[in-house]
C-alpha cells in the first residue's frame, strides 16, 4: 500500500509538472513573464552579482521577500538561469506539481475514489489561474501552493490531532505570511480556529509521533487530562511561532538596513493608510474574484457553515481571507487593471483553499470517512447558492472580457496576467555587448528592472524605476560612453536626462521597440574661443565582454 | 542457563578479551600520532597565512554545521512522518501466556542510593510479570555500607536479590553491571537506575517485541521522561530535551537502521548478545552509548519499544552540570575508542551508519564546542561589522552561514517544542523556546568534559538522586 501511494504521488507530481513545464517553455519562448516574478529574481541575482561580495540586503525590502528566497539558490549556483528567466517557469513547474500532490493525498486519505480524486487535481491543474500562476512561476502558484497545505493540514489536524500535522500547518502560515502579507489574517484564523478545538481535558487525544496515544503510566505525569486553556496555550505557541520569527527576522532587518521597522509596508502599494476604512465596493471586487476563480465556492461555504464538517478549517481561512481582502487590498484599487495584481492573495486563496474544502466536502458526501459523521445529504439551500453562484460565475466569465482567465488562450502558451518583454529583453541583451561593465549607465522605465537582470546590471548601472527622466543627481556620475537606455516617450529629449557634467552631450544610439539607448560622449573643445558647430562623437571604446563575477 | 556461571563473573571482560573495543586506554598511539600531525599541519599553516588557516577552518565548520543540521531535521522529520516505535494493546499483552513469558533479570546498580531504595523496592513490586520469572540484582558496591544496611532492614520479596559488588577499580556504573550480568540467570535483561519508575507493563512489551522482532534485534530502548517536570526551570528544559532524543531522534534512527547510542537505562537485552559482545565498557562513563555502537558492529540492532521509564530530573545546576560534563567526556571516550580504526569501523558500520556515527556521536560533541564560538563570532560581528569576520566569509560559506543562522538555529529551537506537543506537555512549550540559553549550558558542561578526558578520564561523576522530592 505504502509503494503504491509513492507512486501515485509521483505520478500526481509529474503529469501536471509535464504540463506546467511545456506551457512554460512555451509562454519563456515568446518572452512572456511576471513581471513581479522578474523583479523577485532580479533581487536573488543581485545578492550575489550586484557587488564583489554576496549580501543579502541586497534581497530588497519592497516586496515580500520569499518569492526572491526561492531564488537566492538560482543566484548563487545558476545565475544564468535567472537572467535568462528559465528559472521562473522551473519553479512554477515545481510549486504545481507539489500542489496536485497534496491535495492527491489528501483527497486519498480522506477516502475519496481514485476517479474522483483524479478529477478533483485534473480540474485544479487545468484552471486556467493556476496555470496561469504556474506557467510564469508567479508568486500565485506558490501562495496557491502554501494554502493548499495550510487548509490540507488543518483538516489533517481536525481528524486526527497528529503532531505532524500541527507543525507542517505552522510552516506553512510562516511561509504564506512572507509570501503575501495580507495572509497575516488567515494565520490568525487558522490559530482562532486551533483554539476553538481545544476541548474540555481528555474529550480527545493527541497522536504522538509514535502513531499511537502518547503512553501513559499509573504515575505518570501525563495521565491527568490536560486543561483546554493549557492546550489551547501550547497549540497556539507551537503553531505562530514559525510565522513570529519569521515576521521579526523581517522587521528587525528593515529597522536595522532600512532604518524603519515597517518600511515594507510602507513600500507595499503605491498608497498605504491604514486609518483608512475601506469602502463597500472592496468586498464587490473580492466577492468576484472568488465567483470567478471558484463558482463552487459561496454553495460549499453554505454547506460547510450549516453542517459540522471536516471543511470548518477551510471556512475559517476563507472568512479571514475576505476579511484581509476589505483591509488591506481592496482600497488600493485604483484601476481595474490592477484588480488581479492587488487582489492575487483573494484569488490564491479561492483556488487553493476552494479545492481543498471541495474535496473535503466531496469526502464526506461520497461517505467513505471511518472517523467522521457521515454527510451524506445536500440542503436545498446548499442546492440553491450553488445554482446561483455557477449562474454568477458564468455571467462573470462570458461578460467582461478584461477578466484574464482563458483556459484556452491558456493552453496555447499565452498564460493570463503575462506581459510580454520582447523589446526588453532584445535591448538588454544588445546592451550587454556594447556597454563598458566598469562605467556608471543608467536604464529608466518602471519596468527598467526587467532590462537591468537581462543585461547583468552591476552597482554600476543605476535603475531609478520611474517613469520619467531623472536628475543624475548622485554618484556614480556618467563618463563618456555611459548608456541611458529608457522607452521613447512623445516629447521627450536626451537632454532631459540632466547630467552634471556639462562637458558630456548625449547622442542617440539605437531603438527597439519602444525602448531607446543613448550614449554620453565628450564635447569638443571650443577652438578660439569659439563653440564647435558639431559634437564630436569619442568613441568609448572597444565593448567589453562582461567580467564573470 | 548462563553458561559462565560456573566460573566468577569477570567486570573486565571486555578489557581481558577485546582490549581494543575498551576506553581503559583514551588515546592510541596512533589516534596521538595523527592528532599532533594535525596540530603541526595548522601550526604551519597559521604562520604561512593566518586568515587563510582561519577560512579554512570556518569553512570546514560551516560544512559541518549545515551536514549536520540537515541529518538531524531529516531524523526528525521521518520519525514524525514513520513513527517505528513497537507498541502493543492491552489486549495483545493479556493474551500472553505467563508460562511462555521468558525468565528476566533486572540490574539495579545502586551507590549511595539508601534514600530511594524502599520506594524503588516497592516500584519494582508491581510490575506486571511473574514473580517466578524474574531475578532482580540489587548491586551494591562493596564499600557501600549505607545503602547494604538500608537494604538489610528491608523484606525483600523473593525475587529481589542483594549482590554485593567486590571492590575493584574502576569502580563504574557499568563494572557493576557486568558483575549482575555473568551472574544472571535471566534470557532477557534490563537495567534500571534508583529512582527509575518503569511503567509496569515494559517488561511483557519488551517480551512480546523480542519475539515478534527478527533474532538480530539484541537490545530494545523504552523511552525516557521525567515525572518531576515542573520542579524548576532546568528540569522542564531537560524534559524537552529527553522528549525529543527518545521520542524522536532515536526513533528516527532505529527507523533509518543507524546506530543508535543507548540510554543508561531501560535498555533492554538479549543475555546470550550482550556476554557474546563482552557486556559493557567499565572503563566509559557512557557505557551505553558505547555498547549501542558495539551491538551494530556485531551485526546487531536496536529497537524501541512504546513504553516510558520515569526518571528524576536534575533540578539541581551544579549537579546537572556534573552529569552533562561527564556525558560529553563518555561520547568523546567513545568516538575515540571506535575512531582507532577508522576503516575498520566502516567496513563493520557500512558507509551510512558510519556516517550517522560521525554525527550523532562525534557531531553532538563538535556542536557543544563550537558554538560559543560562532555565538561570539556573530555578536561581534552585529556589534562591530569586523571587516576580518567578514573576509572569514566568502560568497559560498556566507550563504550556508546565513542558513545555518537563520532557519538550523530556529528549527533546533522548534524541535523542542515538537518533542514538548508530541508528549501532550503544553505548557512546557513556553520554556522550550528559551532552549538557547540550554544550549549555552550545555556548552559549558561540554568543555568541562574535555578537560576531564584529559586530566580524569575515567572519573564517574556520579548523580545524586532522590533530592528532588518525588512527583512535581
Amino acid at each position: 500500500m505504502k509503494r503504491q501511494a509513492r507512486l501515485e504521488a509521483w505520478v500526481a507530481f509529474l503529469l501536471p509538472a509535464a504540463l506546467g513545464l511545456a506551457l512554460g517553455m512555451l509562454a519563456h519562448r515568446r518572452a512572456l513573464v511576471d513581471l513581479d516574478t522578474v523583479a523577485a529574481m532580479g533581487s536573488a541575482w543581485r545578492v550575489f552579482h550586484w557587488q564583489g561580495a554576496a549580501n543579502m540586503a541586497l534581497l530588497g525590502f519592497d516586496q515580500p521577500p520569499l518569492m526572491a528566497l526561492l531564488f537566492v539558490p538560482f543566484g548563487a549556483f545558476a545565475p544564468r538561469m535567472l537572467v535568462s528567466g528559465i528559472a521562473a517557469p522551473l519553479l512554477g513547474t515545481l510549486f504545481l506539481g507539489l500542489s496536485v500532490v497534496i491535495l492527491w493525498r489528501l483527497s486519498r486519505t480522506l477516502g475519496l475514489p481514485a476517479w474522483l480524486a483524479l478529477i478533483l487535481c485534473a480540474v485544479f491543474t487545468l484552471h486556467p489561474l493556476v496555470l496561469s500562476y504556474a506557467t510564469l512561476g508567479s508568486r500565485g502558484i506558490v501562495l496557491t501552493f502554501v494554502l493548499i497545505g495550510l487548509a490540507a493540514s488543518l483538516v489533517s489536524w481536525q481528524r486526527e490531532e497528529r503532531v505532524r500535522d500541527l507543525v507542517t500547518g505552522s510552516f506553512f502560515a510562516a511561509a504564506a505570511i512572507l509570501l503575501a502579507y495580507e495572509t497575516v489574517a488567515l494565520v490568525i484564523a487558522a490559530a482562532l480556529y486551533l483554539a476553538s478545538c481545544c476541548r474540555a481535558a481528555g474529550s480527545r487525544t493527541v497522536r504522538a509521533a509514535s502513531g499511537c496515544e502518547a503512553s501513559v503510566g499509573a504515575e505518570s505525569p501525563s495521565h491527568t487530562p490536560t486543561p483546554a486553556p493549557r492546550k489551547a496555550e501550547g497549540l497556539l505557541l507551537a503553531f505562530l511561532l514559525p510565522a513570529a520569527y519569521v515576521g521579526g527576522v523581517w522587521i528587525i532587518a528593515n529597522w536595522a538596513i532600512m532604518g524603519h521597522p515597517w518600511y515594507f509596508l510602507h513600500r507595499a502599494g503605491p498608497t498605504i493608510d491604514l486609518a483608512h476604512l475601506p469602502g463597500g465596493g472592496g468586498l464587490g471586487d473580492a466577492l468576484q474574484v472568488w465567483l470567478v476563480v471558484n463558482p463552487l465556492l459561496l454553495a460549499l461555504l453554505y454547506h460547510a457553515i450549516w453542517r459540522r464538517t471536516l471543511a470548518t478549517p477551510a471556512l475559517w481561512l476563507l472568512a479571514a481571507s475576505l476579511l484581509s481582502a476589505m483591509v488591506f487590498s481592496t482600497y488600493l484599487v485604483r484601476e481595474r487593471a490592477w484588480l488581479w495584481a492587488y487582489l492575487m492573495p483573494i484569488a490564491a486563496t479561492a483556488a487553493g483553499v476552494g479545492f481543498v474544502l471541495l474535496g473535503t466536502v466531496l469526502a464526506e458526501l461520497t461517505g467513505n470517512l471511518a472517523s467522521f459523521p457521515q454527510r451524506r445529504t445536500v440542503s436545498p439551500g446548499t442546492l440553491l447558492v450553488l445554482a446561483g453562484s455557477l449562474a454568477l460565475g458564468v455571467y462573470l466569465w462570458t461578460s467582461d472580457p478584461r477578466l484574464p482567465l482563458d483556459i484556452r488562450a491558456t493552453l496555447r502558451g499565452y498564460p493570463s496576467f503575462a506581459r510580454n518583454v520582447t523589446a526588453e529583453w532584445q535591448a538588454a541583451d544588445r546592451l550587454r555587448t556594447e556597454w563598458n561593465p566598469a562605467l556608471p549607465h543608467a536604464i529608466g522605465s518602471v519596468f527598467g528592472y526587467v532590462v537591468a537582470l537581462r543585461a547583468e546590471a552591476t552597482q554600476e548601472v543605476t535603475v531609478p524605476g520611474t517613469r520619467r527622466p531623472f536628475r543624475w543627481t548622485r554618484r556614480p556620475y556618467p563618463q563618456p560612453g555611459s548608456y541611458i537606455v529608457a522607452p521613447e516617450e512623445p516629447g521627450l529629449k536626451p537632454s532631459d536626462w540632466a547630467s552634471p557634467r556639462p562637458d558630456l552631450s548625449l547622442q542617440p544610439r539605437w531603438r527597439i521597440g519602444d525602448w531607446q539607448a543613448w550614449q554620453f560622449t565628450q564635447r569638443p573643445a571650443a577652438v578660439n574661443g569659439q563653440p564647435s558647430s558639431s559634437d564630436a562623437i569619442i568613441a568609448p571604446g572597444a565593448p567589453h565582454a562582461r567580467p564573470r563575477r | 542457563m548462563n553458561p559462565t556461571q560456573s566460573s566468577p563473573p569477570d567486570p573486565l571482560r571486555l578489557l581481558h578479551e577485546r582490549p581494543e573495543d575498551c576506553a581503559c586506554q583514551t588515546w592510541t598511539r596512533p589516534q596521538l600520532v595523527t592528532l599532533g600531525l594535525i596540530a603541526v599541519a595548522l601550526a604551519a599553516l597559521f604562520w604561512h597565512n593566518t586568515l587563510l588557516a582561519l577560512l579554512i577552518l570556518n569553512a570546514a565548520a560551516t560544512l559541518f554545521y549545515m551536514a549536520h543540521s540537515v541529518y538531524k531535521f531529516w531524523l526528525i522529520w521521518s520519525s514524525l512522518e514513520r513513527p517505528v516505535v513497537h507498541d502493543f494493546t492491552a489486549e495483545q499483552l493479556a493474551e500472553q501466556r505467563e508460562e511462555d513469558l521468558p525468565s528476566y533479570t533486572i540490574l539495579i546498580p545502586l551507590y549511595r542510593e539508601a534514600m530511594v531504595l524502599p520506594r524503588l523496592v516497592e516500584g519494582l513490586s508491581k510490575l506486571d510479570y511473574p514473580a517466578e520469572k524474574l531475578e532482580i540484582q540489587l548491586l551494591m558496591e562493596e564499600d557501600d555500607a549505607v545503602t547494604q544496611e538500608a537494604c538489610a532492614k528491608l523484606t525483600l520479596p523473593p525475587q529481589f536479590k542483594s549482590v554485593v559488588v567486590p571492590h575493584s577499580l574502576p569502580k563504574t556504573k557499568p563494572k557493576a553491571c557486568n558483575y549482575g550480568l555473568y551472574a544472571c540467570t535471566g534470557e532477557y535483561l534490563v537495567i534500571f537506575d534508583a529512582e527509575d519508575r518503569p511503567e509496569p507493563d515494559q517488561l511483557r512489551k519488551a517480551a512480546a517485541a523480542f519475539k515478534r522482532l527478527p533474532d538480530t534485534v539484541a537490545c530494545l530502548q523504552a523511552k525516557l521522561n521525567f515525572y518531576n517536570q515542573r520542579h524548576n526551570l532546568l528540569t522542564r528544559w531537560f524534559t524537552s530535551e529527553y522528549s525529543v532524543w527518545f521520542d524522536l531522534f532515536l526513533p528516527g534512527l532505529t527507523g533509518s537502521g543507524w546506530p543508535i547510542p543507548l540510554g543508561g537505562t531501560s535498555n533492554h537485552f538479549k543475555v546470550r548478545a550482550l556476554q557474546e559482545i563482552g557486556g559493557w565498557d567499565p572503563f566509559n562513563v557512557t557505557e551505553d552509548c558505547d555498547l549501542g555502537i558495539r551491538l551494530h558492529k556485531h551485526g546487531y540492532s536496536a529497537a524501541m519499544i512504546n513504553s516510558t521509564t520515569w526518571e528524576e530530573a536534575n533540578g539541581n545546576f551544579l549537579s546537572w552540570f556534573r552529569q552533562r560534563s561527564r556525558w560529553v567526556k563518555g561520547y568523546l571516550q567513545t568516538y575515540l575508542v571506535h575512531m582507532r580504526r577508522p576503516l575498520t569501523l566502516l567496513r563493520q558500520l557500512g558507509w551510512s551508519s558510519f556516517f550517522s556515527f560521525q554525527m550523532t556521536i562525534g557531531g553532538a560533541v563538535a556542536c557543544f564546542l563550537l558554538n560559543p564560538i560562532y555565538w561570539l563570532m556573530t555578536v561581534l560581528w552585529f556589534l562591530t561589522q569586523s571587516q576580518t569576520i567578514m573576509a572569514l566569509f566568502p560568497t559560498p560559506v556566507y550563504a550556508l552561514g546565513v542558513f545555518c543562522l537563520l532557519v538550523s538555529n530556529f528549527v533546533f529551537v522548534y524541535i523542542g517544542v515538537v518533542g514538548c506537543l508530541n508528549r501532550r506537555d503544553y505548557d512546557l512549550v513556553k520554556y522550550a523556546v528559551l532552549a538557547p540559553l540550554y544550549w549555552l549550558m550545555m556548552s559549558w558542561g561540554a568543555y568541562k568534559g574535555v578537560a576531564q578526558l584529559i586530566t580524569r578520564p575515567h572519573y564517574w561523576e556520579k548523580t545524586d538522586h532522590g533530592t528532588m522530592g518525588g512527583a512535581a
